[in-house]
């Protein structure tokens, strides 16, 4: 556009200038030729021409007369003819200066050539010229006429010349005119161009002018701040949007820079750098990048968020920075609201679910109370009738604690997220065992079970055992539950990945031949509380969280459960896990061995819990299982009972009033007392995996899980009892026992010592433990007999387990079940490990302590 | 150019006063007589000579090449006679008769000239008396009227 506009006057100026120069160039000429013609008219060349020729015919006359006065006796007239004769001479001479003699210059020659022959006469005395009279007139005869020819062909040569010369000059006044007239019209069109170019820059001005207005309007109505700089950072505009958001007007700013005005101080460098950049290579950073946060200061120094657009203009005079500025700090304020609330809302919910776990667990420890007392109840004498009613209260007790469970268990998935706990574990053993648990409620709804094995092998995979139990027990039961009369049968097979580069899977399956599901609704069944058939609910009470449960189990493992059903088929529920091998043959062995009957002793045990009812039960249980029991009511009780007598093993509750079971627990190993190396036992709902690493940091073992369950608390005694410190957790199907597959050391249980201790403390401690396991380590090796062997590698066990060092205490472990089962040859391939592990365990201690 | 020609002027005024009346009488050799309303007047060349001179170099339409004039200056000649207003009438042997106005007797005007080229004019050559007007000095003397008052073989003046 400007291009365009900028060619257009140039072109019609080169075509109206040249010929117009021209012209004018032109006309000067023929007007200085003019005015020249006229300057040489206003300056006679010559005397008057009809004055001169008729003066030289005058002459001779008046000379012929004189000469006749003489000639007729008056010699007194003598001085007149030589007068006259002079007169006629100088005329003749006059009359040949003239121009337009030149046609008769043969008569004046003729003439002059007489005079001339006259003169001597003339100039002789008188009486010579009395006598030549005769001479002179003969003389004088001789040219008469000729005057008067010599007048007239001059004349006619002057007029014809004065003719020649008035003609030039009007044909030069004619080319003059001629000229005149073109440079006239040439001015005209040219004054009728630059009008019309005057209109059109009128036009153009009033459009540009209406544009500016618009502009003006439009930056001014702006509800963005608009602040136009130079490359120079120097504000060159600055619109009324501006001047509210920063607080100067547009006056004060304009012309000044920009960064001292509107950028706050921390940003002012990073922007002059960027100014300079862009001088020297025409690079920008901010400009044409879209919109962008920044942050700007108002006159007062107030630093306010800012949504930012600057686009790149090119002007005559420079670069130009257009720069979009909206103020966003009620935005980034609503936006802080928005996330504020967000955040209330969830705490809100955390906290919800936190008074929800508060108070199954308030809740359960009562139930376990009732429970625990139904229990004994059932043992002691009872009528038909009383046991009816019994019966009757343990099964709803049994009800309501799985409720309970259930709602701790969701909490439970939601506090550990997806940290699953994989260990290595054999899938045929777990389902085996799992269908075991289950044949009791099966044979009393009248259901037959199967076990489909055929895709597994006896590899061991990592995998969470505890939930995948856990689902597939709640999978079991629902099955049991829907197909009274029927048949259930759980799969299980390993798939391998589809994709060479994915994980394996473990698949399950449970199928049953109920009633089934209508497709309908099992896209529900996996949400929290949904109960399909509310008849059912009532017979079996269900919360309907249990498929909700263990979707999110399975979810958290990383695989995908699902369900193919049509009512009158039965159910088809399936599930699949990612998996990965471990490549430990040998601890299969091992487990199985742990696993074995362990013999049956009576122990002297103290049990500590603040509780009456649980006290009593639990040593009622306990006395049941053939111990004797010390009862403490409380943490210090505890400690004053522990300081005197010697106890195999003590039961500690957690959570008691004054001293807890932790302090109690810290107070007795460090004490002077009999029991510093006695394994102290929690015992407690709480169940978190934290807080098992809390209590064993503290230097307690095992773990017993309350609404105590008789059996599982004999495993738990048994094991202690025999091994004195298992150190690990509570008995599952497959314990962590694996000695090449578990980690030097629990970097958990290591993190809580220093903790506890500080690091100074732990290293001295672990360099005190290194000393002694360099004495011991020999004596194992060159153990005398297996008996030897064991007792030896048990003393060091519990040791390594309080320090964490894991794989260390899974192989002492493992060569104690070695040693007990007789499997000499085992025990001594798992010594010959240990200089190697040991080495490994220090150094991972060394890293771990000292980072 | 000037300058020495006025200090000749001046030197030369209270000689000619003093030969004033012994010229006037030596009636053969006049060559030009001036008439006032009341005096005539007759001057030989001689005494001319005695008046102021000046020299006009110019070139004319009745000769060729450029011409040193030498006479007195019809100012000077008219400051002379005390005679500052009126018409002067000049004419020629051969009774030629011009009005010259007494507003051309100025310094630069015209002279009455009685040598060209530094010799005496003949009565054949224009002469003996011949006013002259300096034609190159100024175009307004190069126009008829002025070559009309460029009266030669001048022998009177008049002043009305």
């Amino acid at each position: 556009m400007p291009q365009s506009q900028g060619d257009a006057p140039n072109w019609t100026r080169s075509v109206l200038v040249l010929p117009f120069v021209v012209a004018l160039g032109l006309a000067g000429f023929l007007a200085f030729s003019v005015w020249s013609s006229i300057k040489s008219l206003d300056t006679a060349r010559s005397d008057n021409t009809q004055w001169v020729y008729s003066q030289l015919e005058v002459e001779y006359l008046k000379l012929e007369r004189a000469l006749d006065r003489v000639q007729s006796g008056d010699t007194g007239a003598l001085g007149e003819l030589r007068k006259r004769f002079d007169v006629l001479y100088s005329r003749l001479e006059i009359a040949e200066r003239m121009k337009s003699s030149v046609a008769a210059a043969s008569e004046l020659g003729r003439i002059r050539s007489e005079l001339d022959q006259l003169i001597p006469i003339v100039d002789g005395d008188d009486s010579a010229l009395l006598t030549n009279l005769e001479t002179f007139r003969r003389g004088l005869h001789q040219i008469a006429g000729l005057p008067r020819d010599v007048a007239l062909t001059s004349i006619a040569a002057a007029a014809n010349a004065a003719e020649g010369e008035r003609q030039r000059i009007v044909r030069l006044i004619e080319i003059l005119a001629a000229v005149v007239f073109l440079v006239t019209l040439t001015l005209i069109f040219a004054v009728f161009r630059l009008g019309r170019q005057a209109k059109n820059l009128r036009t153009a001005t009033h459009e540009a002018e209406e544009n500016q207005l618009r502009l003006a309007t439009t930056l001014r109505a702006s509800l963005d701040a608009v602040v136009v700089i130079d490359e120079n950072g120097l504000i060159r505009d600055y619109n009324g949007s501006a001047e509210e958001i920063f607080g100067f007007s547009r006056d004060e700013v304009l012309g000044r820079g920009f960064t001292e005005l509107i950028v706050p101080e921390h940003l002012r460098d990073q922007q002059r750098q960027n100014l300079e950049h862009f001088r020297q290579t025409g690079e920008t950073f901010f400009a044409e990048s879209g919109r962008r946060e920044y942050e700007m200061m108002t006159r007062d120094g107030r630093v306010f968020p800012v949504e930012l657009s600057v686009s790149l203009a090119r002007s005559d005079t420079g670069p130009l920075f257009v720069s979009y500025i909206r103020d966003i700090t009620e935005k980034k304020h609503k936006e802080q609201e928005i996330l504020q609330a967000r955040d209330a809302a969830l705490e809100a919910y955390r906290e919800k679910s936190r008074f929800f776990a508060m108070m199954s667990h308030e809740m359960r420890t009562p139930l376990n109370g009732v429970l625990s007392a139904l229990q004994l109840l059932e043992g002691s004498p009872l009528d038909k009738e009383q046991k009816g009613f019994l019966t009757a209260a343990i099964a709803s007790g049994d009800i309501l604690l799985g409720h309970i469970n259930e709602v701790l268990a969701i909490e439970r998935s939601e506090t550990e997220g997806t940290e699953r706990n994989a260990q290595p574990c054999d899938l045929a053993a777990l389902t085996s065992g799992l269908l075991g648990m289950m044949e009791p409620l099966a044979t009393s709804g009248y259901v037959r079970l199967h076990l489909d094995q055929q895709g597994l092998d006896d590899r061991l995979v990592l995998i969470d055992p505890r939930a995948i139990q856990q689902v597939l027990v709640n999978l079991i039961n629902n099955a049991i539950k829907f197909a009274p009369g029927g048949d259930v049968t759980l799969k299980a097979y390993y798939r391998p990945s589809e994709t060479n580069t994915g994980p394996d899977r473990a698949c399950f399956e449970v199928i049953d031949t109920g009633e089934g599901i209508s497709e309908a609704d099992i896209p529900k069944i996996f949400e929290d509380f949904v109960s399909l058939d509310s008849r059912y609910e009532r017979r079996t009470g269900g919360t309907g969280l249990g498929l909700g449960i263990a979707r999110r189990l399975v979810r958290s493992m990383g695989g995908d459960i699902g369900c193919t059903s049509s009512l009158g088929n039965g159910a088809h529920f399936h599930f699949d896990v990612p998996i990965e091998m471990a490549n430990t043959p040998a601890a299969r062995s091992a487990e199985k061995a742990q696993r074995a009957a362990p013999p049956q002793r009576s122990s002297e045990l103290l049990l500590v819990d603040d509780n009456e009812i649980n006290r009593d039960l639990l040593s009622a249980m306990l006395k049941k299982l053939g111990h004797k029991v010390t009862l403490a009511s409380g943490g210090q009780h505890g400690i004053d009972l522990a300081s005197s007598t010697k106890f195999d093993a003590i039961l500690m509750d957690i959570s008691m009033p004054g001293v807890n079971g932790l302090q109690a627990t810290q107070a007795i190993r460090s004490g002077n007392g009999p029991n510093t190396a006695t394994p102290i036992i929690p015992v407690t709902a709480h169940a978190l995996p934290a807080e098992k690493k809390e209590f064993w940091a503290a230097g307690m073992s095992n773990f017993i899980q309350k609404p105590i369950d008789m059996k599982a608390l004999g495993l738990v005694l048994d094991a202690v009892l025999n091994e004195q410190s298992s150190g690990s957790a509570p008995l599952d199907f497959c314990p962590q026992a694996a000695s090449t597959s578990v980690a030097y050391i629990d970097n958990g249980q290591v993190d809580q010592l220093i903790e506890l201790l500080g690091r100074a403390r732990l290293s001295e401690r672990i360099s005190k433990l290194v000393s002694k396991m360099d004495q011991e380590l020999p004596a194992i090796t060159e153990a005398a007999d297996s008996e030897d062997l064991r007792a030896k590698s048990h003393a060091v066990a519990g040791m390594c387990g309080m320090f964490g060092a894991t794989r260390l205490h899974a192989i002492f472990q493992e060569i104690e079940v070695a040693c007990k089962t007789g499997r000499d040859r085992k025990a001594r391939e798992l010594v010959e490990l240990l200089p190697d592990v040991w080495e490994e365990t220090q150094r991972a201690w060394h890293h771990r302590v000292r980072q | 150019m000037m300058r020495p020609t006025k200090i000749l002027q001046i030197a030369t005024v209270l000689a000619s006063t003093l030969l004033w009346s012994a010229s006037a009488q030596a009636a053969d050799d006049t060559v030009l007589s001036v008439t006032t309303s009341d005096t005539k007047v007759a001057y030989t060349l001689e005494d001319l000579r005695v008046l102021p001179v000046t020299v006009i170099e110019t070139s004319t339409i009745w000769t060729e090449g450029p011409q040193r004039f030498t006479g007195v200056s019809l100012h000077d000649f008219m400051t002379e006679q005390g005679i500052a207003e009126g018409t002067i009438r000049a004419t020629a042997i051969n009774d030629y008769s011009v009005e010259i106005p007494m507003s051309d007797a100025t310094q630069g005007g015209p002279i009455i000239a009685y040598e060209r080229n530094g010799e005496e004019m003949s009565r054949r050559g224009k002469g003996p008396l011949w006013i002259v007007y300096p034609y190159d000095s100024d175009p307004k003397f190069q126009t008829e009227t002025y070559f009309s008052r460029s009266i030669w073989q001048l022998d009177r003046l008049t002043v009305e």
